[in-house]
Formats: structure tokens, sequence, C-alpha cells
């Protein structure tokens, strides 16, 4: 077996254990003999309960690890990744104003698809030279973030305490509130995203080789570009729709994949699943109570990611120095 | 234009009519100089207007004031520090700092004694700042540490985010400690803010002296008794009073010190503690100015001074980065 089939395998393998521990295990721990009696609880409980959570976890995750994979290799930097340059934070600085407009968390999702629209038009306006200059993507990107990040907190401080809650648990990245809806909601746009990122992934390989190669392909870098980033910004959009912020799953997914497979490129396939499998992860700590409360899942992606980005950015650092 | 001293009291004038700007706006009409000539007077009158001018009117100015006095100063300071014009305390994840060091410790429940709230922003200010402090020297330009600040910021806020929904009380402190905004300011907590602010203005100026012997070179600085590692130390912290007496007024307040310094380079300092002081001053006008245009811009509705001072930052931001990518292209 050669070796991105190997760590395809062991992915896949690693996200079907982690989602039977997740259906299975857990308080209460369902019985599988008493599954076959056909008792009601132990279905709701798994169709109802457990069932949307890591379904949506799994879905959310794979459409991450694809917009943030294929970010990163036609932007040409790791830190290209759609929740370090603005999408996710746009999109949720949209759902929580309309959170505050409207006041109720069933708003969330049409903000969340506003703001990231929004974020997209300012991020090409601002860092347009010429064409999509990679570094200005990335710096205003940040820029970007940082001003939506510090809005949001702004509203979170205005809104009545009742929604307040709900809204930095949406904030957090949660899956908590997961039902089939949501699920209907991001899987035909999770796919549309897989096979347009399918479709292009000649012209993205040809892009990593560097703009001339791709124009010697009789292909236009602009272009392409453009329709790529359009399209993970719709994905990271539908994501945080659902989910919320969940950080740096995007930003992990691609570098992982590439480490596991020894291969450059987007790695489509094996991305996708490194990110379910992440937030399938996150999910099921998410489960675990510490001192009584069970944090929200994007808590212990922010606690993997934020150390690894600060590792990244002081290691290109010395490397330029 | 006359020598630093002339410009200094030029910025300090306009600050009084900006003073008296926002004692005399907002959103209660028929409040006029003659009610203020009236407090003067009589300081304990029982006049509605004059009560809302003493009781609220007053404790928001000064407040706006001294919050923008503190980032505009600590931005000074860190951007002279880190020789990088892009540095900013709430960028950098010191606001963040003081706000984790605020929310743990209401969540672990501290026995703070009474009027001490400000000894975990403190400490939490300070720990960011060590931080910056061991990774600046190893980052070789300005826009690196815009990244890393980010990344510390998403670490910081994730540990923030869970924290308060461990702890419904801490949800709540955080949430009237993020406002930005200067509703909420009492008499107590300008009284509680002033000490920290004048300890880290003194010091900060202390050291701004130190910073511009130390920037001559290791062993002139030595032989002028100026000490590279001492002063730095002092200098961050500073930068730490500075920062923790701005968030326990407003909480904190991103952009200002990184706007505020860029105003005061107009005004050309000859030296570092000039140019700290023309970057306090910056940053009390430019926050007490968002907080008056906050009240009248929209009748009948308050804008928070933290949403315009990020709307106006964050515009100045984007627009500096454009401009550095742009020359190092």
């Amino acid at each position: 077996m050669t070796r991105p089939n190997l760590s395809l395998t062991l992915a896949g393998i690693l996200l079907c254990s982690i989602a039977v521990f997740r259906l299975l295990g857990g308080d209460p721990p369902i019985d599988l003999e008493r599954l076959a009696g056909a008792d009601a609880l132990e279905w709701t409980i798994l169709l109802q309960m457990r069932g949307p959570r890591v379904f949506l976890a799994i879905c959310v995750g794979a459409a991450l690890g694809l917009a943030g994979s294929v970010l990163q290799v036609v932007l040409r930097n790791p830190l290209a990744s759609p929740d370090i340059i603005g999408f996710s934070a746009g999109s949720a600085a949209g759902a929580v104003a309309f959170i505050l407009v409207f006041g109720s968390v069933s708003a969330a999702m049409a903000g969340a698809y506003i703001g990231g629209a929004v974020t997209l038009v300012f991020l090409f306006a601002f860092a347009w030279r010429r064409g999509l200059s990679q570094t200005s993507v990335i710096l205003i990107g940040v820029a970007l973030s940082l001003v939506l990040t510090a809005a949001t907190d702004v509203m979170l401080s205005l809104s009545p305490p009742l929604t307040a809650g709900e809204t930095a648990l949406f904030l957090s990245g949660s899956f908590a509130a997961a039902d089939w809806n949501a699920v209907a909601l991001i899987l035909p746009i999770g796919l549309a995203g897989a096979i347009l990122f399918l479709s292009f992934s000649a012209a993205i390989g040809s892009l990593e080789l560097g703009d001339e190669v791709a124009v010697g392909h009789g292909l236009d870098p602009t272009r392409i570009r453009v329709w790529l980033t359009g399209s993970a910004a719709l994905l990271v959009a539908s994501a945080t729709a659902v989910a919320g912020p969940i950080p740096f799953v995007a930003f992990l997914a691609g570098p992982i994949a590439r480490l596991a497979s020894g291969r450059t490129g987007p790695v489509l396939a094996l991305s996708a699943m490194t990110g379910a499998v992440l937030a399938t992860g996150a999910e099921a700590l998410s489960t675990i109570r510490f001192l009584d409360v069970g944090l929200p899942a994007g808590i212990f992606t922010a606690a993997l990611g934020g150390p690894v980005m600060l590792m990244l950015v002081l290691r290109s650092a010395r490397m330029s120095k | 234009m006359g020598g630093a001293a002339t410009r200094l009291w030029f910025l300090a004038a306009f600050l009084v009519v900006l003073g008296l700007a926002s004692l005399l706006l907002g959103a209660r009409a028929g409040i006029g100089p003659a009610d203020l000539a009236g407090l003067l007077q009589n300081p304990a009158s029982a006049d509605p207007d004059q009560i809302v001018l003493r009781d609220m009117r007053l404790p928001r100015t000064i407040g706006a004031l001294l919050a923008g006095l503190c980032l505009g100063a600590a931005g000074a300071l860190i951007q002279t520090l880190t020789r990088n014009p892009l540095a900013d305390p709430g960028l950098l994840g010191v606001n963040a700092g003081a706000a984790v060091g605020i929310v743990l410790a209401v969540w672990l429940a501290v026995p703070l004694p009474a009027g001490m709230a400000w000894l975990p922003a403190l400490a939490g200010a300070f720990a960011v700042l060590a931080v910056i402090w061991l990774i600046g020297s190893v980052l070789p330009s300005p826009l690196t540490l815009i990244l890393a600040g980010a990344a510390i910021t998403a670490i910081l806020s994730a540990a923030l985010r869970g924290l308060i929904l461990l702890d419904p009380w801490a949800l709540d402190t955080y949430r009237t400690w993020i406002v930005g905004s200067f509703d909420q300011v009492t008499r107590d907590t300008v009284w509680r803010a002033t000490p920290l602010a004048l300890s880290g203005l003194g010091l900060g100026l202390v050291s701004a002296r130190q910073l511009d012997i130390v920037s001559l070179g290791d062993d002139t600085a030595r032989s002028l008794g100026a000490d590279p590692t001492r002063t730095w130390l002092s200098t961050l912290v500073a930068i730490g009073l500075l920062t923790a007496a701005s968030v326990l007024i407003a909480g904190p307040l991103a952009f200002v010190g990184l706007v505020a310094p860029h105003l005061a380079r107009t005004f050309e300092a000859q030296t570092t503690r000039t140019f700290v002081l023309f970057a306090g001053c910056c940053g009390a006008g430019l926050v007490l100015s968002a907080d008056i245009l906050g009240r009248i811009l929209i009748p009948g509705l308050v804008i928070e001074a933290g949403l315009l001072v990020t709307l106006i930052g964050g515009s100045f931001l984007i627009w500096t980065i454009r401009q550095m990518a742009e020359r190092t292209r």
C-alpha cells in the first residue's frame, strides 16, 4: 500500500472508532443487544441526540478541512487558512449581529452567510493589486479578523443577558445544538464544494508550481484564486452557520494531511478526513465533563491550533532572518 | 512651529475644549454652561441637571480621558520598545491577558481585598508582555509580530471563552469588562484606576529617557548609567500598569495604542519622552472624541466608544498594512 493510501485508511479507521465510541459509549452507554429489541429510548438517544452531533461534526470538520487545505495551496502559505484570514470571524460577526438585531439565535444562520460574503468582498477589495497578492491577502485577512473579533466582542457585551450565554456558546464553536436540519444544510454544500475542488484539482496543482506554470497551462491564476477563495468562504460560512466558528480545524487539517501522506498539494480526501477527525475528536472531548461543565468543542481545537500557529509564525520568521 | 512644550500646551488646550464638549453634549438635553457654573459654586447641588453633570458626565469624561491617555502612552512605549510601528497592547493580546486574569480570579474565587480588582488584570497583562518580550527578539519584520499577536490572542480568547462558560459569574463580569464603554464609569472606578495610571505614566516617562540612552548602543548606555535589561524591564512594567489601568476603566479597547502614536508622530517629538506624552494626549483625544461622537451621531441611540474606536483603528491598520506591503514589494 502506498503511503497516501495507508494514511487515508488509518484516518478512516480513526474517524470510525471515534464515531462508534461517541455513539455507543458515553453516559448512558448503549447496549447493542437492547438495540435489537427496538427499545424506543435507546434509538431516541442514538438518532435524535448523538447521531446528529457526530454526523454534523464529521461534515463540518470535512468542509473546514477542504476549505483550509485548498486555500493554503492556492495562496501558497500555511497561514492562508480561512480561520486566520477572517472568514470564520466574518461569519461569526454576521451571525452575532443578526442575533443582536433579530433577538433570536435562529437568525444566526443567515447572518453567517451574509457576514462571510461581506468579509470576502472586503478582503478582495483591500488586497487587490493587479491580481490577488498572496502576502497582502494574509496580512489584510489577519487585520480584518482582528477588527471583526473586536466588533463581535462589543456586540456580545451589548446583547441582553438572556441571549448572551447562548451567543457566547455559539462563539466558542459547539455542536451542542445540532439536529438533522443542520446536517441537511451543510451536507449538500460540503459535497458541492468537494466536487468543485476535485474538478479544479489539476489547476490547483499547477498553481502550486507557480503562476508562470499555470499561465503556461493556459490558465488564468487570478480567476482560479478568486473562484476557489469564494468557494472556501462559502464552505466556512456554512460550517459557521451550523456550529459557530470552530477555530483552527481548517488551519490544521491541510498541514497534518500533507505531513502524513508525504505529498504536497491539496491532498483533498485526506484533508477532509483529517478535518473530520479533528472536529469529531473535539466533539467527543466536549462531552467529557470537567468540573461539572462540558466545554464546547471549539475550545479544544483552539488549544491545539493556537500554539501550532505561534510555532509556525516563529519558525517562518527565523527562516526568513 | 514652536517647541515641544508649545505643542503640548496646544494639545492640552484641545483636550480641555473636548472635555467641555463632552460635559455639555449627550442624551439629556438642556444641560448648559449655566449648570456647570452652578455646580462650581455649589458642588452638592440637588438640581437634576447638575446631578447628571456631576455623577455621570464628569466621571465618564475623566474616565475616557484617562483610559485614552494610558493606552496612547502604552502604545508609544511598546512601539519604541519593539521598534515596530504596528505594535499595540490590544493587538498583541495584552488586553486579552488582563481580561483572562480578571475572569480567572472570579472563577477561582480568589479572595481579593476590596478595591484590589486590578491585581489580577495586572498579573495577566504582565504574563502576556513577558511572552511578547521573549518572542519579539526573534521576529525580523513588524508584520510577523501582528501574526504572532493574532496567535496569542487566539489562545487567550479560547481560554477566556472556556472560563466564561464554566462560570456564569465569570461571564457576567466579562461582559461588563469587555464593553469598551464609559456608560458605567463611576467616580469609584476613576479613583481606583488613577494610582495605577499615574504610576504607569511616571515609570513610563522615566523609562522613555532610559530608552533613548539605550538606543545609543549598549556600551555608551552603560557608561551613562543606563542598563539595557533594566530599561526594558521597567518599560514593560510601565506598559503593564498603563494597560491594566485602561482595562479597569473601560475594558479592553483595541487599536487606540496603535493609532495614537501614529497621530503623535505628526507632532515630531525629539525624544521618546515627549513622544510618549504626545501619544498619551492623542489617545485621550481619540477616545473622548469617539465617546462624544457615539453619543450624538444617532439621536436617541448611544454607540459604544469601543465600536467606533475599533472601526476607526481597524481601517487605519488595514491601510497601514497595505502601505507597508506596497513598500516591501
